[in-house]
């Protein structure tokens, strides 16, 4: 399954937003290799996951990967647009308490 | 032209050098026949005049030197000699000299011999110069073959099937040569794949492998429409109608080939071949992990006209391996300097088959580099791969398939079509957390349950049970222990480790049990509301 990362928005955060309907094992690779550069581009991001319909624990740990990776540099990491299946995943396990997660991007970047 | 002048005697060299630059040439001069051969070592002269008796090196040593010096045009010799002895001059003639010239020199005898030596020069030339033209149109034709041979004799692999997926690996020798392979799909479900070898190379064996394979589509039209029992025939009759076109033609041109025949039928899961003198298919079953190869069923096409063709019949499971391949393959030398042979290949094929297509072929090309031993050619290579996907739909209440990691959102759509055509009554978000469950449960069956390997044959089942409903997953591999599995980290600080602890919240209960020699994965779930 392709999978692509856009900037939407550069301003004092960058935001991202992933291009695919999933994230999981068969993609979640890909996902590292596309995102991983460009967090170096700024300190301060959001991802827009509002394609994303269907999340795997795969799915999951890269994003607590691009987290650490963020707050290791003494940046943030906002989600925004999560659809109500993988708001419900992000419930399940508690990463909504680890999380920051906004309705819309402009709500994320806005605080 | 320029000459080179060799002579201690520089007042004969001066009379000599003086006649030949009235005559227009260029002259190089040494005043010795060391000074001479070093002279000739780092540029080439088309004519040397050579005074016999030199010191440092005489004029038949630097005459030998000259023949013995691989050069890309001819160097004319004439010696210097005041010697007319008999011997002394056919001496001469047998260490390389062309001509001689007698001293005192002689000026018409010099124009003579000069007018001689041009016409030889220029008729060497004029070989040389035809010589490399051949060479040249002989490979563009051997090229140009070569392209021909691709282009007519491998076919891509059809689009039109899900039963299999192809892959292939072709690379031709420097030579034109007969190996084919091109494919028959018969809807969505039926797949021929056929793979040819003919004895010899060059542009024959190419001729009468297009003419082959251009007989057996002759042969598959003819019979899907004959006039008393139309219909798709069998390997084994196609086989019996191509041996009636063509083997009194192979008898006759003295030639005969080998060929492997086989049909994938998704709509029963089994595999039909006619392999006539072909490499051995080599088999990997799914289930098994297990390489084996499939035995040969008649001689090759060509051997006889007699020949009565046998197909044989097996099971396929989604996710095995067929290869088939040239000897190009088996003839591979192994580290130890021993053949690979097909038994050998069988073996190297077994730890692989795992792979993702693209990947395997990859290493079936590192295999062919290291086994050419430093050569830069070998022979003609070709591994055709194919992984049996079967029809990847429901049939007897389950869904059986080859699973990696871009298989598992079949596992889940099919789940979510057996759950939303139940009357179980689940909402939106129970869906949500069946599918997350079987997800988790299918990623883990692809990543655990062969240690190392990427893909895993599941066989998964959805239905209804009294007040339940229940997904089985079964695989084979090594058992998993969920009583093993540790608590998640729920802080941020670990990436990994939520599947087991996804699994148990999404569903309300979950086993493991290891039967025989596969794994049994049972998720159940009770709607919350009132359900059924």
């Amino acid at each position: 399954m392709a999978i692509a990362v856009e900037i939407l928005h550069s301003g004092k955060a960058l935001v991202l937003k992933v291009q695919a309907d999933s994230l999981e094992t068969d993609n979640v690779a890909a996902f590292r290799a596309a995102i991983t550069p460009l967090l170096d581009k700024s300190a301060h991001f959001v991802i827009d996951l509002s394609e994303v319909e269907f999340m795997d624990s795969t799915g999951l740990g890269s994003m607590l990967s691009c987290l650490r990776i963020v707050k290791s540099k003494g940046g943030s990491l906002r989600l925004c647009s999560l659809t109500s299946e993988v708001q419900q995943l992000f419930e399940m396990v508690m990463m909504d308490r680890v999380f920051e997660i906004f309705d819309t991007p402009e709500q994320a970047l806005a605080k | 032209m320029r000459i080179l002048v060799a002579d201690d005697d520089v007042l004969s060299a001066d009379i000599l050098i003086a006649s030949l630059r009235s005559m227009s040439h260029e002259v190089v001069f040494a005043n010795n026949g060391g000074d001479a051969w070093r002279l000739l070592q780092q540029e080439p002269f088309r004519l040397v005049i050579l005074d016999w008796v030199m010191p440092e090196m005489d004029g038949m040593e630097v005459c030998r030197n000259i023949r013995s010096m691989q050069a890309n045009s001819y160097t004319y010799i004439i010696l210097l000699t005041g010697r007319t002895d008999r011997k002394d001059r056919l001496e001469a003639l047998e260490g390389g000299a062309d001509d001689f010239l007698t001293k005192p020199l002689d000026n018409g005898e010099l124009v003579a011999r000069l007018n001689v030596a041009n016409r030889i020069l220029e008729t060497e030339e004029a070989v040389r110069r035809t010589n490399r033209e051949l060479q040249q149109a002989r490979q563009k034709e051997i090229e140009l073959g070569a392209t021909i041979q691709k282009r007519l004799l491998y076919s891509p692999p059809p689009r039109t099937t899900n039963a299999i997926e192809t892959a292939s690996l072709s690379i031709p020798s420097q030579y034109v040569d007969g190996d084919f392979c091109d494919f028959f799909a018969h809807g969505n479900e039926i797949v021929d794949v056929f793979v040819g070898d003919v004895m010899g190379k060059g542009v024959p064996a190419a001729m009468v492998g297009a003419g082959v394979k251009t007989g057996l589509q002759r042969c598959m039209i003819s019979l899907l429409t004959h006039a008393t029992n139309p219909g798709l025939p069998s390997p084994e009759r196609l086989l019996q109608s191509l041996d009636d076109l063509v083997c009194d033609e192979l008898i006759d041109l003295g030639t005969f080939l080998t060929l492997c025949y086989a049909r994938f039928d998704s709509s029963d899961d089994s595999l039909t071949y006619v392999n006539c003198g072909h490499p051995k298919i080599v088999l990997w079953d799914s289930l098994s992990g297990v390489c084996r190869l499939l035995d040969t069923t008649n001689v090759p096409l060509g051997f006889s006209d007699a020949e009565s063709y046998e197909q044989r019949t097996g099971r396929m499971h989604p996710g095995d391996l067929v290869l088939f391949y040239s000897d190009g393959v088996t003839d591979l030398k192994l580290p130890n300097g021993k053949r690979l042979g097909m038994n050998g290949f069988a073996d190297w094929v077994e730890c692989r088959a795992h792979l993702p297509l693209d990947e395997f072929l990859s290493e079936v090309e590192q295999l062919r580099l290291g086994g050419l031993a430093g050569l830069l050619t070998g022979d003609d290579f070709t591994c055709v791969a194919i992984r049996y996907r079967g029809a990847e739909n429901e049939r007897e209440g389950y869904l059986h398939l080859w699973a990696d990691s871009g298989s598992l959102r079949k596992v889940r759509n099919y789940v979510k079509l057996a759950a939303s055509k139940s009357d179980v009554g689940f909402s939106d978000p129970e869906i949500t957390e069946l599918l997350l469950a079987v997800q988790e449960a299918a990623s883990n069956a692809v990543r655990h349950a062969r240690p190392g390997q990427k893909g895993i044959p599941i066989k998964v089942s959805a239905e209804t049970q009294r007040d339940m409903f229940v997904v089985e997953l079964r695989y084979p591999g090594v058992p998993f222990d969920i009583g093993s599995v540790p608590e998640p980290v729920l802080d941020g600080t670990k990436e990994g480790g939520f599947g087991i602890s996804i699994i148990k919240k999404c569903v309300d209960d979950v086993a493991y049990v290891f039967q025989g020699d596969h794994n049994l994965v049972t998720l159940k779930k009770r709607p919350k509301g009132s359900g059924i």
